[in-house]
């Protein structure tokens, strides 16, 4: 653990259950993923001191802000830690100059107002100085709050869902300002989101949430390509989750083989387990064919029965049943309903271990 | 007896009257309507419904209680005649606690409100500055529900200044001492005299008007700033 890591382990029952431990690494984006009710701002509330939890440890290298056994409970304005809010919080009757002053109340009252202009300078908003929150646009409130967060000088930066009403393009840009600030200042930075695209596009370290439990954490593509259990892949996004039986590393579904997925080329360590097992494949990965022929392909072709095919966008969206299974699929043409064959390539299947 | 003659000790005492509830009521207001606005204490819906009772009591109900608890008969005029050689009750100082109880939501309605509306995040974004609790106060929430605390001001003076019932049971009419404008104005019908009534009809209207018409006034400029007025 460097110096300035945020590292806790937290456990409260209101007013939704908490078990979380987990470290964020200063100098990174650690990005706590999870669907609304999952425990993510509760969390965030309980680091920053608003939210009062059973017990556990909040640690900033070193210093510790809550510790339950040694009765420690740092006030908010006590503890190293700045929070930008989800819908900003900006003190609607001081303009941006005097949000920033606000927080410098550690520095001699003589030295605040060049403080808190070098702040607004470094967020690109210096010529707003004397703006009032309500004539500033989306953008530049969130880079206010940012500003207000960072005068402090924290050690951990907590963000609430920071850019949830910005659009997509503007997003793009404070995405990499924040990410330089990252850099600059050596903050750990807390980032939670429900967006998974956000989540993948800003995560140096990735952590999926669950009704207030970890669900799974390390680097992103990591997650992503070997989702621990059923719950990551679901939150994950992944459909076609199929319930399929591992013989000495080899997958069979349905009563066909459908080779030995990639986990196993990719971790020599990992255990060829026997038994039943969760798998999943992308819809756009599904093959369809007009006929049985085998001779070109990797996987044999499965015998299905197409229910359904909707365009949506520049797409074509089917449904199709196998035995008593349903798989979705992907493609660029269009099928008629009935009898087709597919082929699931071995290489895109993902197998879900903890399943 | 002409209305400009009856008007000034009136006027003089009705003022007084108005002034004194609205100053002492202030800090109460602030402290009571903030601590309203805020708490999830269980106390607290029985502390807002009392604070409304004077809303929707008739005034002649609430100056009756307060005519026996003021009086000799309790503990609380014996201790207060005790102490000053006279009852509460027909003084000055009984109209005005009578006064201040009666303007207790006229107070902290509007106080109440304006803290309600600072939005929670901004009270818990002031903490994650690194303000403690009366810095909070001064910098971020007073100046926010400073609408409210003015409205609260002259609402409540306002209305001492025109209140009739609770001031005539607590009262009487003692002039000089608790007769105040709208009791002479009362006075003055029940006697045709109704050139006087008129004149000090008008002046109580006039002034009532003034004072709520200022504040409406002072509630447009505040919302142009984007700062939210409720009473």
């Amino acid at each position: 653990m460097s110096d300035l890591d945020l590292s806790f382990c937290l456990q409260a029952t209101s007013p939704v259950p908490l078990d979380i431990t987990l470290t964020c690494k200063a100098g990174q984006i650690t990005v706590l993923a999870g669907a609304s009710g999952s425990g993510k701002t509760t969390l965030l509330r309980s680091l920053a001191g608003l939210h009062r939890v059973q017990s556990g440890l909040i640690r900033i290298g070193p210093f510790n802000c809550f510790d339950s056994q040694q009765k420690i409970d740092l006030s908010p304005q006590q503890r190293p830690i700045g929070l930008v809010f989800q819908h900003h919080a900006l003190f609607p009757h001081l303009n941006a100059r005097d949000n920033v002053k606000i927080a410098l109340q550690h520095l001699p009252r003589a030295m605040r107002q060049s403080k808190a202009l070098e702040w607004l300078k470094r967020v690109r908003l210096e010529t707003h100085a004397l703006a009032h929150p309500a004539t500033l646009s989306g953008g530049e409130r969130q880079r206010l709050a940012l500003a207000r967060a960072l005068a402090r000088e924290p050690a951990a930066l907590l963000l609430d869902e920071p850019f949830a009403a910005i659009d997509k393009n503007l997003r793009q840009d404070l995405y990499r300002e924040l990410a330089e600030l990252r850099d600059q200042l050596n903050l750990a930075i807390l980032w939670v989101t429900h967006d998974l695209d956000e989540a993948f596009t800003v995560a140096d370290s990735l952590a999926l949430i669950d009704q207030g439990r970890l669900l799974q954490a390390g680097p992103p593509q990591q997650v992503r390509q070997f989702p621990a259990d059923l719950k990551v892949a679901r939150q994950l996004g992944q459909v076609n989750l199929m319930q399929g039986e591992l013989k000495n590393g080899t997958l069979y579904w349905q009563g066909h083989c459908l080779g030995t997925p990639n986990i196993f080329h990719q971790n020599d360590t990992l255990q060829k387990s026997n038994g039943k097992t969760c798998w999943s494949i992308q819809p756009q990965q599904i093959r369809l064919y007009n006929d049985t022929n085998t001779a070109a392909a990797d996987s044999p072709r499965l015998a299905a029965r197409l229910l359904r095919c909707v365009r949506l966008g520049q797409s074509w969206h089917l449904e199709l049943a196998l035995g008593n299974q349903q798989l979705k699929a992907i493609t660029t043409d269009f099928w008629p309903l009935g009898k087709v064959w597919i082929e699931l390539p071995t290489s895109a299947i993902q197998l879900i271990p903890g399943s | 007896m002409n209305g400009p003659e009856l008007a000034l000790p009136a006027l003089t005492l009705s003022l007084r009257l108005a002034l004194f509830t609205a100053l002492l009521l202030l800090p109460i207001g602030i402290l009571l309507g903030r601590w309203l606005a805020v708490s999830q204490h269980p106390l607290r819906a029985w502390l807002d419904a009392a604070v409304m009772l004077p809303l929707v009591l008739p005034p002649t109900v609430l100056g009756y209680y307060l005519l026996l608890a003021l009086g000799n008969q309790t503990w609380l005029g014996r201790v207060y005649e005790s102490l000053v050689g006279q009852t509460l009750a027909f003084s000055f100082e009984g109209l005005l606690l009578a006064s201040l109880l009666f303007n207790l939501p006229f107070m902290i309605q509007p106080i109440q409100r304006a803290f309600a509306a600072i939005p929670t995040e901004v009270r818990e974004a002031a903490r994650c500055c690194g303000l403690n609790r009366w810095q909070a106060f001064w910098k971020i929430e007073g100046p926010l529900a400073w609408p409210g605390i003015l409205a609260g001001l002259v609402l409540s003076f306002a209305h001492t200044l025109g209140e009739f019932g609770v001031v005539l049971m607590v009262g009487g009419n003692i002039p000089n001492e608790t007769q105040t404008l709208a009791i002479v104005i009362y006075d003055r019908v029940q006697a045709l005299d109704l050139t006087a009534a008129n004149q000090l009809s008008l002046l109580l209207l006039g002034s009532s008007f003034a004072a709520v018409a200022g504040l409406y006034l002072l509630m447009g400029k505040q919302s142009q700033n984007g700062i939210g007025l409720r009473v």
